[in-house]
């Protein structure tokens, strides 16, 4: 769902803007007389990186880490004619047949958010969006009991109103900025007031204010941001407060005494309040200090700033164009894990790939359940003798693969480990072992074969994702039939839409599939009911049309399906949800499908005529 | 009662009702869109609070005052006087005579007063 990647990408965005708050909070510190209008330019960086979920690619690292493992179907990025040519592919190319599956795999690396990973994420998001709802009711109470606290005001101009019952003055709206002052306050001292609450409306800093509101309120978990808001507000407070100072005629010391005692008497004691700018919400003690130290920005001080500015802007709000990895290549899974007393080990992983540039990949099976290279292949001319020095005993078995070894490679993942892939007379093995002091002893080995039902769903779902723009797909069926060869039917759905596609696989270089959507629809074939949908779709072109039938349900009650032809039974499980069966057809025949459960009793039935002829794989997911 | 000290545009207000008064709502809806700007929720919601704090009535659409206007000033005096100079009388005046030497005409006001006020 889209709340799952905005929300990842939402805890990325507060990580780095965390980082960034920290620098501004560093900058702003007393000791460097920083003039305040210079850090709320760079408060402003901060506010677009809590505001904005975009980066602008750069070529420079920056601080963002990439989430967990994600798949990527690399059709653009990376043209496979372009690969160099690899002796490698001539094992896996005459072992892999037409149904091996390119994979690309993106190697990432741990991210912040991995913490909370813990944590399911849905919680997390309800968590979030009740802060968020509460935040919301906050700002509503607050600009309501403010609203109220101006009935009775009196215009004095355009942008100019008093108002009793102020503790302090201050400027609303971000569109038509108003100036409120207490009527309490005498005319002679609204000058300084004035001016201060004008510098706040040449600066737009309602509206600044505004926007860093609606960040706090969309970060509210992140302690940074609630310092950094409160950090903000005071530096626009003291900028203002340096305006002011700085434009009144007459002796600086007796401008800065009265401003002062001015801050003092408009001190209010309010609550935290997200709505006005007031004149003295915040921070009075450090505003009448950094008053008596403020200086003139000197150049100097200017350039500095300008060049915090700038490396801030880079390394907040941009991301580095992705220097991952991708992996195209053949996915393979163990089919048989050979057993003997010599092998004390079992596979590491179920799932791997061989890449164009003979590098191995696995799919760890412990807790990261990550994407690491293993190694790089190279050829290597073992004897016989020297292959039976891998193993402490040879039965016959392995003693059997050992003597029609051929096309031997090696991997070294440069620790202890190492891998040996080699094809014997039928099967293609991977073997892996430990290089200890002075032996090499295999720990673990098996035949593999090219994995078509687990990391196919996955890239297929990449790949209609990246076509498609959606963050989440989901594909929740698949198969491919022995008559129409390259073509999938695969069935899948976002957040918005659940559809049947057909899509045309070819083989492009040895390794790797181009995929191709060739057509989609929502297969809607009736009879339907809400325990189950019977459906049929049509596959290939050229002529070639092969018509499926096929049976979904999302209920776990139905627990088979037969089907009579004439005088053959035959039946056929139905699997939970999701689920998808294909049954095969035969001409001129009407077919009685019924639906049973568990213990067998006929649920529903429907005769369905029936053309064309074919066997058709069923795959489970 | 306690607090009938009025803020500055709740003092316009107030003079408006008792330079007026007795008036009708509407009247001084109009009369405070003339004076002061407002409308007419606002000046029903600002004669509600004056009426919550019990200085002024609204009966019928006839407001009048609960509290004079000399006695407001009495009052506000009073205050001033109980604030600044503990409630005494001869602080207060010593104060006011500071500055400023009495007039013959200013003494002689005095005295009457005292002559009327005397216990």
């Amino acid at each position: 769902m889209w709340i799952f990647s905005f929300f990842s990408r939402l805890l990325e965005v507060s990580w780095t803007a965390g980082i960034g708050i920290l620098v501004v909070l560093l900058v702003r510190l007393p000791i460097f007389r920083f003039p305040r209008r210079l850090c709320c330019i760079l408060w402003m960086i901060v506010l677009i990186r809590l505001l904005c979920p975009f980066s602008i690619p750069s070529p420079l690292p920056a601080l963002t880490q990439q989430n967990g493992l994600s798949y990527f179907w690399n059709l653009e990025q990376r043209n496979i004619e372009t690969l160099p040519d690899i002796s490698l592919s001539q094992p896996i190319a005459s072992l892999s047949g037409s149904e091996t599956a390119a994979v690309t795999a993106e190697v990432s690396r741990i991210s912040p958010a991995a913490l909370l990973e813990t944590i399911p994420q849905s919680t997390l998001i309800t968590i979030w969006l009740t802060g968020v709802s509460l935040m919301l009711i906050y700002h509503i109470f607050c600009s309501i009991r403010f609203h109220r606290s101006l009935i009775g005001s009196v215009k004095l101009s355009k942008h100019l109103f008093l108002a009793d019952h102020l503790l302090s003055s201050f400027v609303t709206g971000v569109f038509r900025p108003k100036i409120y002052l207490p009527s309490w306050l005498p005319r002679e001292e609204w000058e300084p007031v004035l001016l201060h609450e004008q510098a706040h409306i040449r600066w737009h800093d309602p509206l600044t204010k505004g926007l860093f509101v609606i960040a706090l309120t969309i970060h509210w978990f992140h302690p940074l941001v609630w310092i950094g808001f409160g950090a903000f507000v005071c530096d626009m407070e003291m900028a203002c407060d340096e305006s002011a100072v700085r434009t009144q005629q007459g002796p600086d010391s007796s401008i800065r005494a009265r401003y002062c005692a001015l801050l003092l008497r408009l001190s209010g004691k309010g609550r935290f309040s997200t709505t006005p700018l007031s004149f003295g919400s915040s921070a009075v003690r450090q505003r009448i200090a950094h008053l008596y130290q403020a200086r003139k920005a000197s150049l100097p001080v200017i350039f500095a700033a300008l060049g915090i500015l700038a490396a801030l802007a880079v390394i907040l709000l941009t991301s580095p164009i992705s220097q991952q990895e991708l992996w195209w290549g053949c996915g393979y899974r163990v089919a048989e894990a050979y057993d003997a007393p010599s092998l004390p080990d079992q596979p590491p992983f179920s799932r791997f790939l061989f890449t164009a540039d003979h590098r191995l990949a696995a799919l760890m099976s412990d807790e990261t359940s990550d994407w690491k290279e293993l190694g790089v292949f190279s050829p290597k001319d073992y004897s016989r003798q020297q292959l039976y020095r891998f193993f402490d005993a040879t039965p016959n078995r392995i003693q059997e693969t050992l003597d029609n070894a051929k096309q031997i490679h090696r991997a070294d993942d440069g620790e202890e480990n190492f891998y040996l892939l080699f094809k014997d007379r039928r099967n293609t093995i991977l073997a892996g072992g430990i290089t200890s002091a002075a032996t090499e002893k295999v720990q673990w080995m098996a035949v593999i074969e090219p994995d078509v039902q687990g990391m196919i769903t996955e890239d297929l779902e990449c790949m209609i994702s990246h076509a498609l723009q959606e963050s989440q797909v989901t594909v929740f069926s698949l198969f491919e039939t022995r008559e129409a060869p390259g073509y999938l039917l695969t069935g899948w759905q976002t957040a918005k839409q659940l559809e049947y596609s057909v899509f045309h696989y070819r083989k492009s270089n040895g390794q790797a599939y181009d995929f191709q959507r060739l057509r989609s629809q929502a297969f809607d074939v009736p009879p339907s009911s809400p325990t189950f949908t019977l459906t049929n779709c049509s596959l290939g072109e050229d002529g070639r049309e092969i018509t499926v039938d096929l049976i979904l349900s999302a209920d776990p009650a139905l627990a088979s399906i037969q089907m009579e032809q004439g005088d053959t039974v035959s039946r056929y499980e139905v699997t939970s949800n999701p689920s998808m069966a294909t049954f095969p057809r035969s001409i001129h025949q009407e077919t009685l499908w019924s639906l049973l459960d568990d213990s067998g009793k006929v649920l529903q039935q429907y005769l369905l005529p029936s053309q064309g002829e074919a066997v058709y794989r069923y795959y489970r997911f | 009662m306690a607090e009938s000290k009025l803020a500055p545009i709740e003092t316009i207000f107030a003079n408006l009702i008792w330079s007026h008064e007795p008036i009708s709502s509407g009247e001084l809806v109009k009369l405070c869109e003339k004076e002061l700007g407002w409308k007419k929720s606002t000046t029903y919601t600002i004669l509600k609070r004056l009426c919550n704090r019990g200085i002024f009535q609204n009966q019928h659409g006839i407001v009048t005052s609960l509290i004079s206007h000399q006695d407001y000033l009495a009052l506000q005096s009073q205050n001033f006087v109980e604030e600044t100079f503990e409630g005494s009388l001869p602080l207060f005046l010593a104060a006011f005579t500071r500055r400023r030497k009495l007039s013959q005409k200013e003494i002689a006001e005095l005295q009457k007063w005292i002559e009327e006020n005397r216990g």
